[in-house]
């Protein structure tokens, strides 16, 4: 007479898939997730080349405020949590500079 | 008359680029349109396979280009009663065999005399791409909802707008409802606010699509078929018919909830 614990352990188990379901991560909210930063990043369609000039072009910028380094020790988009950021970090070698060059006399 | 000449491409390859232009093209037939479908793929023929017709191959769209034949000896009429045409891709033949204009020469000819002309465009981005869709003046993409497929789509679809054919549609192909339905697979909203295309149908999966092709008799014959349904209705679509689009669901009856937990319902679903 082991058919009613046999239905019961069944029902348990339909149970614990239930449970199971409801924890699991969809994987399409990943994919989705994924998708939109990739496909940014495609359609940003930044060449090495478009990349350099915005690169040469914001240290101009900065250092007409301050002294800093040569180049950057950093600059790349990439992606942070669910955003794309542009990361760029740059050596200040002086803060104080007296006259920012954008105010300063042609020589 | 003037037809209209419709790419179908897709970026990724094995998406059901060749299922999608064989049953489209044999929908519109049975609509009654005069329909031509045409092999690009130069070098990877095999539209010809798909609809059955590969023992009837004596001419090839390479043939027609270097004047070896008329454009109508390299026509192959489809096993079906309906006005419908292939024109095969060669096959032993590099994809750079033929050029844009002459490509879009050959479809300039056939617009005179078809309602459609439909070309089966080879996976990729490189020349034979090209070709195809300077010779369309629509466009229809096919992906499936993976994630390698639709990125290479969106990728497309800035080609084509670089290219200056406008407003895409987009076909949906191999939708797993059972997936769908426990969040595994990207449904029809996930990718159309990806994509930011209209959408021309969704096409379940079904393994109807891979007997019909083992025959060579495109599934759209298949009227039980619910992707043969669904083809039948991209169709009409594409002929200007408002076809409300049909969600690809899983059922949720009693009874198929309990062949799914014992797993025998790989294939109750439906597209209803």
């Amino acid at each position: 007479m082991g058919e009613p614990i046999h239905m019961l352990e069944f029902l348990r188990w339909l149970l614990s898939q239930r449970e199971i379901n409801k924890d699991r991560e969809r994987t399409k909210d990943t994919a989705r997730q994924r998708l939109q930063l990739v496909l940014m990043h495609d359609r940003l369609d930044l060449s090495p080349e478009k990349m350099e000039g915005m690169k040469r072009e914001i240290w101009e910028v900065v250092s007409r405020y301050m002294v800093v380094d040569d180049d950057f020790l950093e600059f790349e988009v990439r992606r942070l949590d669910e955003l794309m950021v542009l990361v760029s970090n740059i050596e200040v070698k002086e803060l104080d500079r007296q006259t920012p060059a954008v105010l300063a006399p042609a020589p | 008359m003037k037809g209209r000449t419709i790419v179908v491409t897709s970026g990724k390859g094995g998406v059901g680029k060749t299922t999608a232009t064989a049953n489209i093209g044999s929908g519109l037939a049975m609509r009654g349109h005069k329909v031509v479908v045409v092999d690009t793929d130069i070098g990877l023929r095999n539209l010809d396979v798909v609809m059955g017709l590969e023992n009837r191959i004596v001419y090839d769209l390479v043939n027609v280009i270097e004047g070896d034949c008329k454009l109508h000896q390299a026509m192959i009429r489809d096993k079906h009663k309906y006005e419908l045409y292939l024109i095969p891709a060669a096959q032993t033949r590099d994809k750079n065999s033929i050029d844009r204009d002459q490509l879009r020469e050959v479809c300039a000819k056939l617009e005179q005399e078809f309602d459609y002309v439909l070309m089966d465009c080879p996976a990729g981005i490189e020349q034979g791409f090209k070709n195809a869709v300077a010779a369309a003046t629509e466009a229809i993409i096919v992906t499936t909802p993976e994630v390698s497929a639709i990125r290479d789509a969106d990728r497309v679809i800035g080609l084509l707008e670089a290219a200056e054919l406008h407003k895409p549609r987009l076909i949906i192909n191999r939708i797993n409802p059972e997936m769908v339905k426990r969040g595994d697979m990207m449904d029809m909203r996930d990718v159309v606010d990806l994509l930011a295309v209209e959408v021309l149908g969704l096409v379940p999966a079904d393994e109807k699509t891979i007997t019909a092709s083992n025959r060579g008799i495109p599934v759209v014959h298949d009227k039980k078929a619910p992707s043969g349904a669904a083809f039948l209705r991209i169709a009409a679509r594409v002929d200007g018919d408002e076809v409300p689009l049909v969600e690809v669901t899983a059922k949720s009856g009693l009874l198929s909830k309990f062949k799914g937990l014992v797993g025998l319902n790989g294939r109750a679903y439906s597209h209803a």
